[in-house]
């Protein structure tokens, strides 16, 4: 096996198409990065079987394109506080359907990509900022459950809160 | 196509990453965005390192100031506790600033641009950029914003707390509402720094200061109806109730220093401490301070404690800066100023209400077109 093979592995979305990447491309996720160095060198594929091939090819593509950074440090905090600025690569790169870019986050989360995960609420949160409760469920499809006597209570405490 | 479901961990950081008031209202949208709200506002606390800054005195600069950092949230009492960001920090003050203790939230100052930003915007047919910095309409809206605020935050940007130091010695104080309770020391300053500024005789440490999320989304202004507040270690107060009745005690002062030791402790009914508690709260009548006497008075009459907080003379008697008022002179004056405002015309009350006026150009500024 030369050197250049040995650093890819292949991986298998949960509609079976399988993606050959690098090893570094692959570790941004952590998932990934504690699997391969768990089983080590494998010519098996790894399963995804929360993450079908659209979503498969976008985050890898993420993850190719930020395969040289640095890992982020835990005490990082300094640097992201009261970050809500998105570079220009990341907001074309999530500037996708709106389900898509819940099935990125999703991914995201499952595979353990912090700082994708990261970009992606936070893209999220500034499609939020603004809209009141009800446009919100209207936007992101959220069931309202709450009894009318339940949300007429947290409407009276919230009432100070949301401004119209 | 069903849109994927987003899981409660992911809702929590996209709440996380919007301000703690927004946090807090979009708890509306179901079930699971409510019980994700305090949880949001912890990773929100450690992502923005939001401090909360505690000011001897309302005009203490940062170096005069302790910052603290949320340090831990405990999720069944649902207890933020903040502590020093700078570890035993301590700090020196001129004993007199210690009675006009202000304790802040960060965030609540950046409520001030927003709502103002929001203002402008939702006036209609004027835009953000239609308005002019610095020009008299500016001006108003950034009043109006104000006014807003301090509705909102009024206790906690107007109150002032008191600690008294004891000279050549350590103290302990506890300080503390309905929703926050603050735990600090006093020592006199060490005699090289005391060389350096002789009037900064205090030395001020604080060791932690917990509070409810209420606290941390709308201040201490729990006097305000409106506002829901989320009581502190409740079942301390309702065992320490249960207690104080058995004791024949009708009334006493759930933020003095004794009581929220008590409050904070283990200690149970048949505790040395408990009993201690009990006698003290009995012989001192309910261990009221002067600014708890006042609100106690100020309630009986009708008028909600806040009040004390608005007029300098009642602040400056509370903090003891001017003793030329007798209590009874100090009550009577806010009785009487309350009273005043209630008689005015509606048109001429202050700007202070939780709701912008529906035409808000033609009242202030009479029809502008």
């Amino acid at each position: 096996m030369s050197a250049s093979e040995a650093k890819k592995i292949t991986l298998k979305s949960c509609d079976d198409i399988e993606f050959k990447v690098d090893i570094r491309v692959a570790s941004r996720s952590i998932l990934l990065k504690n699997m391969i160095e768990d089983v080590g060198e494998t010519d098996q594929s790894i399963p995804l079987p929360n993450v079908n091939e659209r979503v498969l090819k976008k985050v890898l593509e993420w993850c190719e394109h930020h395969k040289d950074d640095p890992q982020p440090a835990i005490e990082d905090s300094d640097t992201r506080r009261r970050n809500t600025e998105i570079d220009d690569w990341n907001k074309k790169f999530l500037e996708v359907e709106q389900d898509m870019l819940f099935e990125i986050i999703l991914a995201a989360n499952y595979l353990d990509i912090k700082q994708l995960l990261d970009i992606g609420c936070k893209t999220v949160a500034n499609m939020i900022k603004g809209k009141t409760p009800e446009q919100i469920r209207e936007t992101f499809n959220i069931q309202n459950d709450f009894t009318p006597e339940e949300e007429e209570q947290i409407r009276k405490e919230n009432e100070w809160a949301e401004d119209r | 196509m069903t849109p994927p479901v987003i899981s409660s961990d992911v809702v929590q950081i996209i709440l996380s990453h919007l301000p703690v008031r927004n946090i807090y209202a979009l708890r509306r949208v179901n079930r699971e965005w409510y019980s994700v709200f305090e949880h949001a506002l912890m990773l929100h606390l450690l992502e923005w390192q939001s401090q909360i800054i505690v000011k001897p005195g309302a005009n203490a600069t940062p170096a005069d100031s302790i910052a603290l950092t949320c340090v831990a949230y405990d999720p069944p009492s649902g207890v933020f506790t903040f502590k020093p960001t700078i570890k035993s920090q301590s700090i020196s003050c001129v004993p007199k600033y210690l009675r006009q203790l202000k304790i802040l939230f960060q965030e609540w100052d950046q409520e001030l641009e927003s709502l103002t930003q929001k203002i402008r915007r939702n006036e209609p047919g004027r835009s953000a950029e239609s308005v002019e910095p610095g020009s008299e309409i500016a001006q108003h809206l950034s009043n109006y914003a104000l006014a807003l605020l301090v509705e909102r935050y009024v206790d906690s940007s107007m109150k002032e707390y008191q600690i008294y130091e004891k000279p050549g010695e350590e103290t302990i104080t506890y300080l503390g509402d309905e929703d926050m309770i603050l735990k600090c020391y006093t020592r006199p300053v060490e005699a090289k720094l005391l060389s350096v500024n002789p009037e900064k005789t205090v030395a001020l440490e604080i060791e932690y200061m917990k509070v409810r999320s209420s606290w941390i989304v709308s201040g201490t202004s729990n006097q305000n109806a409106a506002i829901p507040r989320f009581q502190i270690y409740p079942e301390r107060y309702i065992l320490l109730s249960e207690l104080t009745a058995e004791a024949g005690i009708s009334d006493y002062n759930h933020y003095a220093s004794a009581v929220l030791q008590w409050v904070t402790s283990d200690h149970s009914k048949l505790d040395q401490e408990t009993t201690d508690l009990l006698q003290r709260l009995k012989d001192t009548k309910g261990d009221f301070t002067k600014s708890e006497k006042l609100a106690k008075e100020l309630e009986a009459r009708g008028i909600t404690r806040r009040c004390m907080w608005q007029h300098g003379f009642s602040r400056r008697f509370i903090s003891g800066l001017d003793n030329s008022m007798t209590f009874e002179q100090v009550l009577e004056r806010i009785v009487n100023s309350e009273k005043q405002l209630e008689n005015r015309d509606t048109n001429q009350k202050p700007m202070v209400t939780a709701k912008p006026p529906a035409r808000f150009f033609d009242w202030k500024f009479g029809k502008s077109s």
